[in-house]
């Protein structure tokens, strides 16, 4: 069985048949995991929303709030008529590498509880964050941060970090700030719809016109 | 020689860790507790044996210029394969492996067996000696990552075995390290002079 010769021909012609051949196999595999993965993705994200907030009913209504240029995830959970509170996630970056949180606000401003869904900080030290219970976890809930200031002891804040992971507990703190003034947008952005609701309809109207 | 002398060579006389040393990114890096180190391998395993069959049966056909792109696309296929199966039906084994998975492209152990074994022998021999590599692969892996385990976080396969921390130098890089020599000495005197 002599080898094919290193033709241009011969080259093109088997390089070409394998990456068509892979591609075509990649495709198949693809379109049969595509569903699955989504929905392991999207109960992760409703795992982390049950787990951030009180008790609600339903599935949360998800919007897009925008916020110094990008764009969050915001789940509101109602029970009946009135909102339970909003689970927001944020992301940051961590000593290995982002740390995607939710983070879950009552409608009273306070932050009910937090849940990591996705980081790489180191094992032993930094993956601390995710052990439910800790008291680093456990000191941001029921705290209003109006009163409660987001950042590390170290950095003149209320959060008691880590020991030997400050980097990884100031990007976890830094997340819970962030989740909080887009929990803050995402508020004002509801009240100000409701408050200011007659006055752009009409302008709405007369720009639409033109 | 015969398909069980091929899976034994890989995991004693060619193993990949200790005695080739091949692959030494995915074994220092993964192997921070044991459950990780055994994921990585079988993950390992299973594209290092399937690439094995496939060059093997395409081996003739690919002229010897493109053989290096033709293999690394065929290798490259498998581990997306496991990567997409992964991510659907073993979420929380991909989410502690993530990053490494697609790693497994580019390490040596892989294009390694395809270009010194699988590209001059039968497909069965090949898949022998994928299996065996990869075998050898995984246990060494499990080892480091067992050992590794129980002192930096006093763990074993996430069971706790005593309460407290553990001694936190083996779970980083520099344990990894420490580790992995140790073991290395070990192995050469155990086995020296019968392989």
């Amino acid at each position: 069985m002599a080898k094919l010769e290193s033709t241009l021909k011969n080259m093109l012609l088997s390089l070409g048949a394998i990456a068509l051949v892979c591609g075509l196999l990649l495709a198949v595999v693809n379109a049969l995991t595509e569903k699955r993965i989504a929905k392991v993705n999207a109960d992760k994200t409703s795992r982390a929303i049950a787990q951030v907030l009180p008790a609600f009913a339903g599935e949360p209504v998800d919007t897009l709030v925008l916020l110094d240029g990008r764009q969050f995830n915001v789940h509101k959970a109602m029970m009946g008529d009135s909102i339970v509170g909003y689970a927001v996630e944020a992301v940051s970056a961590g000593f290995g590498g982002p740390i995607n949180m939710m983070v879950g606000f009552t409608s009273d401003g306070e932050i009910c509880s937090t849940a990591v869904i996705s980081h790489s900080e180191t094992p032993g030290l930094g993956a601390k964050i995710t052990e439910e219970g800790s008291h680093f976890r456990t000191q941001f809930a029921h705290r209003n941060p109006a009163e409660y200031r987001l950042s590390v002891t170290k950095d003149g804040g209320d959060v008691d970090a880590i020991t030997a992971s400050t980097i990884t507990s100031r990007a976890f703190t830094a997340a819970v700030r962030q989740a909080y003034n887009v929990y803050l947008a995402a508020r004002g952005e509801e009240t100000d719809a409701v408050s200011s609701a007659s006055p752009q309809v009409g302008e709405g109207g007369t720009n639409e016109a033109n | 020689m015969k398909p069980i002398d091929l899976i034994k060579k890989g995991i004693i006389k060619d193993n990949p860790t200790f005695v080739l040393v091949l692959g030494m990114c995915p074994t220092l890096g993964t192997t921070t507790s044991a459950l990780n180190g055994m994921g990585m391998g079988l993950a390992t395993l299973v594209v290092l044996t399937l690439s094995n069959i496939v060059i093997s049966a395409t081996a003739r056909f690919i002229p010897d210029k493109v053989r290096i792109p033709s293999y690394i696309v065929i290798i490259s296929a498998f581990v997306t394969i496991i990567q997409l199966l992964m991510q659907a039906y073993l979420p929380s084994l991909y989410e502690t492996l993530g990053l490494f998975i697609p790693l497994i492209v580019v390490n040596c152990i892989v294009l390694g067996r395809a270009e010194a074994f699988a590209n001059k022998n039968t497909m069965l021999d090949s898949a022998c000696d994928g299996l065996g590599i990869g075998l050898g692969f995984t246990l060494s892996l499990t080892v480091i990552g067992l050992i590794r385990e129980l002192l930096g976080s006093g763990t074993l396969f996430g069971m706790n075995l005593w309460n407290g921390d553990g001694i936190l130098v083996f779970i980083l890089a520099p344990g990894a390290f420490l580790v992995l020599g140790l073991l290395m000495a070990l192995f050469n005197k155990l086995t020296q002079g019968r392989i």
